[in-house]
């Protein structure tokens, strides 16, 4: 639309020009019109009267005018801006398909960078920012005791103490309480048995987490009473999966541990609660006959009365449990350290991992700097050739700012580019994610690209475009675009500053990578140590395997060792099968439990003492072990002897300590000989001790983790404390895993309604272990590793482009006699010095930054020396390498060549 | 002074600028004499009323304009008919032509209602 003549574009100089244009048109018509009715005979002033007279209400018509002509006007304007974004869309596609090499590669650069951090960013949104789902999931928080002075800073609860809480905190809405989940046979689906988990709950649960059932209904209140009728819901997956999502379901009974159990309803699969499991059963309550006190076993969780804080429910549950203490001091003894607490549940669910995904997010934030330094410098070199086009541009009328805004555009679409191709691994990254299966990282499986992630990336990536491309843009515009520069004959030589901006990029890459290196070499190290450790047994050639016998079958002593008896037996004489044994609780694997122990005699007088018995006690893992386990698992025997055939029912009560709960207890003495009880004759008063002698000392287990030394230990022999479920382990001197049918078909021979579960070796036990370190070092040294490859592309192409750039100087020096050696020096001096101070820079940078991982680190110092120089010779000797091609490439120049080309 | 004649709609007069623009680019004013002179005064409008039309048409893309000197050496805003504008008098000629065919029919039925 060729609208306005140049001398109307003028006017707009002064004001508002649609209301100048609708004023100028009527008073044009209006003088046209008197005019006429002029000519007509009329006077002047009759006519202009008439003219006005037939216009009508000329404020009416000029209001309607303007209203139009703005309008138009915006519009207008809004198409001309699209215009020449549309133009400088196009304009700099055009570029990039000229050198379609270079904006590969920074298309390239860019979507390694942004996609590592939409990965990590992915990730971190399923673990820490996604709402947990339940209803106002901000009021939920967990509810613990804890016995500070006898090491239990976070205990369960008794139901008791669950009653006590429902009757007298006001700072709770609800409460509900879950015991720990646990396996169970299930028969009567399918025609094998099966393992299933079951987690036993109040009927308050689903109600007070906001969860529907997809089928049926939840339990009834009365139904948490310990007689009342078995009822069952199932999970979704279960339902589906096992029982083909069978819509007649309800009703239905399925023996789990050979009872039945009536089917009521179907929770769906979202829901998630501490894990997910496959059944879901009442919690056995009866407030007229509670469990013990002492019986410390539920997960409770409440939630906040609208209104209430943290702070608030933690003060009224001090007091709550100071009044519990007074009440009842035999189960809370003045020196246990009593109380009890609320932790929010978001907390509770992802407190441990936020710390290390946000690092993660930090280091992929690294990268990203790394990659948008590369591009930048991609971009200074495009600008030194550009520099000629965009003056000739300037000189034909192009304001700074229209530049400015097409420099910025080439660099947004680069970024959107570099964005797509960035979304596509992340997709992928979330999809190995979601695959890991890292127990520690609760939601991890549910990693996925949604719309939170899609907006991060094309924020960064938008972001990203405008940053990397924000300095060559301003180099460009501003300064040297005088029309006189557009037009001279333009050489090779290059403005200092503008190298001196791409020394300090490189510098920035280097130490940005090495920072990189080093944090992501201290993680492996850790996992390498912990892997490592000496954790008090040998896990190589060692395969595990759970077994749990149901309680109607093994109800009494006789039918229980009885099963133990003849397994150990089959397992032994079975081929390949050099040593075999149980324990109740197995090393670095959920289950096993820890009690009070206390003390006959002993010099040691710092040890707290119990309220009913006056005794030195202390808490300590307790597991029931078989014969021939300690041996299976190597353990060492520090004093006496272990556990063998003598030690059954009716013989005299025997126990062995660990190294340590003898150093604590009997420091520089033999503990041989002395006794030690877990219980005692129940229902004398005062009670008798069960005494126990103790036959023998091993080397600490390190039982609940690797990186945590643990506390004392005692173990008892099976057959005189009976565990109904075991942990069986087998060593053998081949494969351990190609034992799997071996145990499976020996199990069955003994009892073919029980299935072996949780098969593993004991290597992948200690390693699920240490999962999410594990992930954490693999992830931070990808992030490292995409980071050495970009610092390096970097310096290599500053390098190369450097040469390119001394041509000709390079040309006169060999001329002048300079030999091959010296040029290679003298290019090969630029890059060492530029790497040495990245170096440097990054070594100081990483001395801050790694001392923030600890916590993370477990093992090495956060000034590990060998990280540090390992990731110094590292990157240095890449960059090395990068930095001779070029090198190289300069001693090759032909002098003649290069100074007839200038 | 005419005789106060008929109401025109609103969309009437839409339809007699596009008429009169058919022709060739024209300024407002010339717009609404053509329009007194076609009609012998018959349909008589507020003058003003003309140019909330043009401009509502300029800004529905049927017209465009264009400033540029008259005859006598003045500025004046010159409207033209796009090819949008073009399509829609076709349009317009037509439906007003079934329109008056279908009142003239039924003002000289000679059947009465049954």
């Amino acid at each position: 639309m060729t609208a306005m003549p140049m001398w109307r574009r003028y006017l707009r100089i002064f004001g508002p020009t649609v209301a100048a244009d609708v004023e100028t048109e009527l008073a044009f018509h209006l003088d046209m019109r008197t005019q006429e009715l002029i000519d007509k005979g009329w006077s002047p002033a009759d006519a202009r009267a008439e003219a006005v007279r037939c216009f009508g209400n000329r404020a009416a018509v000029t209001a309607e005018c303007r209203g139009a002509g703005e309008r138009r006007e915006k519009r207008q304007r809004t198409r001309q801006l699209l215009g020449e974004v549309r133009q400088d869309v196009i304009f700099a596609s055009r570029l990039f398909a000229q050198s379609p090499g270079a904006a590969a590669l920074i298309v390239l650069t860019l979507a390694l960078g942004i996609g590592a951090n939409a990965a990590v960013f992915s990730a971190a949104q399923a673990v820490l920012m996604r709402p947990l789902p339940y209803d106002r999931p901000e009021q939920l928080v967990m509810v613990w005791g804890k016995f500070d002075r006898l090491g239990l800073p976070q205990n369960s609860l008794s139901e008791p103490e669950y009653w006590d809480l429902a009757d007298s905190a006001r700072t709770l809405d609800g409460l509900a309480a879950v015991g720990g989940g646990s396996g169970s046979n299930l028969t009567g689906v399918g025609a094998e048995p099966q393992r299933v988990t079951t987690l036993a709950a109040t009927a308050s649960l689903l109600p007070l987490l906001g969860v529907q059932p997809i089928l049926g209904r939840t339990f009834a209140a009365r139904e948490n009473r310990s007689g009342s009728a078995k009822v069952v819901m199932l999970s979704e997956s279960f339902w589906r999966g096992r029982m083909a999502a069978d819509a007649h379901v309800l009703g239905k009974t399925i023996q789990i541990d050979s009872v039945p159990y009536v089917v009521i309803g179907v929770v769906p699969g979202a829901f998630r609660f501490f894990g997910r499991y496959d059944l879901y059963v009442p919690l056995g309550f009866d407030r007229l006959h509670p469990a013990p006190r002492e019986e410390h076993g539920l997960a409770v969780v409440g939630r906040l009365k609208a209104g209430a804080t943290i702070a608030q429910a933690d003060a009224e549950l001090g007091s709550l449990a100071a009044r519990l203490g007074k009440q009842y001091p035999q189960s809370y003894g003045p020196d246990s350290g009593w109380g009890l607490y609320t932790v929010s549940l978001y907390e509770q669910l992802v407190g441990d991992s936020r710390r290390a995904l946000l690092f993660m997010l930090g280091a992929a934030g690294l990268v990203l700097l790394i990659a948008s330094a590369n591009v930048t410098n991609l971009l200074l070199a495009r600008a030194s050739v550009r520099e000629r086009e965009l003056a000739i541009r300037r000189a034909l009328g192009a304001g700074r700012a229209r530049l400015l805004r097409q420099t910025l555009t080439e660099g947004m679409l680069l970024g959107t580019l570099g964005g797509a191709l960035g979304l596509l691994i992340a997709w992928w990254a979330a999809s190995v994610f979601r695959g890991l299966q890292v127990s520690g990282l609760s939601r991890l499986d549910e990693a996925r690209v949604d719309g939170t992630v899609l907006a991060f990336t094309v924020v960064v990536s938008l972001a990203t475009g405008v940053v990397s491309s924000l300095l060559p843009s301003l180099r460009l515009i501003g300064g040297r675009l005088s029309p006189r520069f557009a037009l001279c004959v333009y050489g090779r030589s290059e403005g200092a500053a503008n190298s001196r901006m791409r020394s300090i990029l490189v510098v920035a890459e280097i130490a940005l990578a090495l920072v990189l290196l080093v944090g992501s070499s201290l993680m492996m190290r850790t996992v390498w140590h912990l892997t490592s450790i000496d954790a008090g047994f040998d896990a190589q050639g060692v395969l595990t395997f759970q077994v749990a016998l149901p309680q109607r079958l093994y109800g009494d002593r006789p039918s229980i060792v009885s099963f133990y008896q003849r397994a150990l037996d089959r397992l032994r004489n079975a081929p390949g099968v050099q040593a075999v044994g149980t324990v109740s609780g197995l090393p670095l694997s959920a289950g096993g439990s820890s009690g009070t122990v206390f003390i006959e005699d002993t010099p040691v007088t710092n040890l707290p003492r119990g309220q009913a018995v006056s005794l030195p006690m202390l808490e300590a893992d307790q597991r029931a072990v078989s014969p021939g386990y300690m041996e299976t698992m190597r353990m060492r025997v520090v004093r006496g002897r272990l556990f063998d055939e003598r030690d059954r029912g009716g013989a005299p009560l025997v126990a062995i300590v660990d190294s340590s709960l003898a150093a604590r207890v009997w420091p520089g003495l033999d503990p041989i000989g002395r006794r030690i009880a877990v219980d005692g004759v129940r229902s004398s008063n005062p009670p008798v001790m069960r005494w126990r002698t103790i036959v023998g000392v091993v080397e600490h287990v390190r039982q609940g983790s690797l990186d945590i030394v643990g506390r004392e230990q005692l173990y008892m022999p099976i057959y005189q404390r009976l565990a109904i479920a075991s942990a069986f382990v087998v060593r053998t001197a081949g494969d351990p895993a190609s034992l799997v049918p071996v145990i499976r078909r020996e199990i069955a021979a003994v009892d073919n309604g029980l299935p072996a579960y949780d098969v593993k070796t004991m290597e992948e036990v200690v390693g699920e272990s240490v999962q999410t370190r594990r992930m954490m070092a693999g992830l931070l040294a990808t992030l490292a590793i995409l980071a050495l490859l970009l610092a390096v592309a970097g310096t290599y192409g500053v390098m190369a482009y450097a040469v390119d750039r001394r041509v000709h100087e390079i040309g006169v020096r060999m001329a002048l006699g300079a030999q091959r050696a010296e040029v290679l020096r003298l290019i090969l001096r630029q890059g060492v010095i530029l790497t040495a101070v990245g170096e440097a820079v990054g070594l100081i940078l990483a001395l801050g930054v790694t001392h923030a991982m600890t916590g993370m680190i477990v093992g090495v110092s956060a000034i590990d020396p060998a990280s540090l120089c390992g990731a110094v010779v590292v990157l240095g000797t890449a960059a090395c390498l990068a930095i001779s091609v070029p090198a190289w490439r300069a001693t090759r120049i032909d002098p003649l060549a290069a100074l007839r080309e200038s | 002074m005419p005789e106060p004649a008929l109401e025109v709609l609103k969309g009437t007069l839409d339809v007699l600028v596009l008429k009169a623009l058919s022709w060739g680019a024209m300024h407002g004013y010339a717009v609404s004499q053509w329009i007194r002179e076609v009609t012998d005064e018959a349909l008589t409008i507020e003058e003003g009323a003309l140019y909330p039309t043009l401009h509502r048409l300029e800004r529905r893309g049927l017209l465009e304009a264009e400033w540029d000197l008259t005859d006598n050496n003045r500025q004046a805003k010159f409207y033209r008919l796009t090819a949008v504008g073009r399509r829609a008098l076709r349009a317009e000629t037509i439906t007003w032509g079934r329109f008056a065919e279908a009142v003239g029919q039924v003002l000289t039925a000679k059947q009465r209602p049954v």
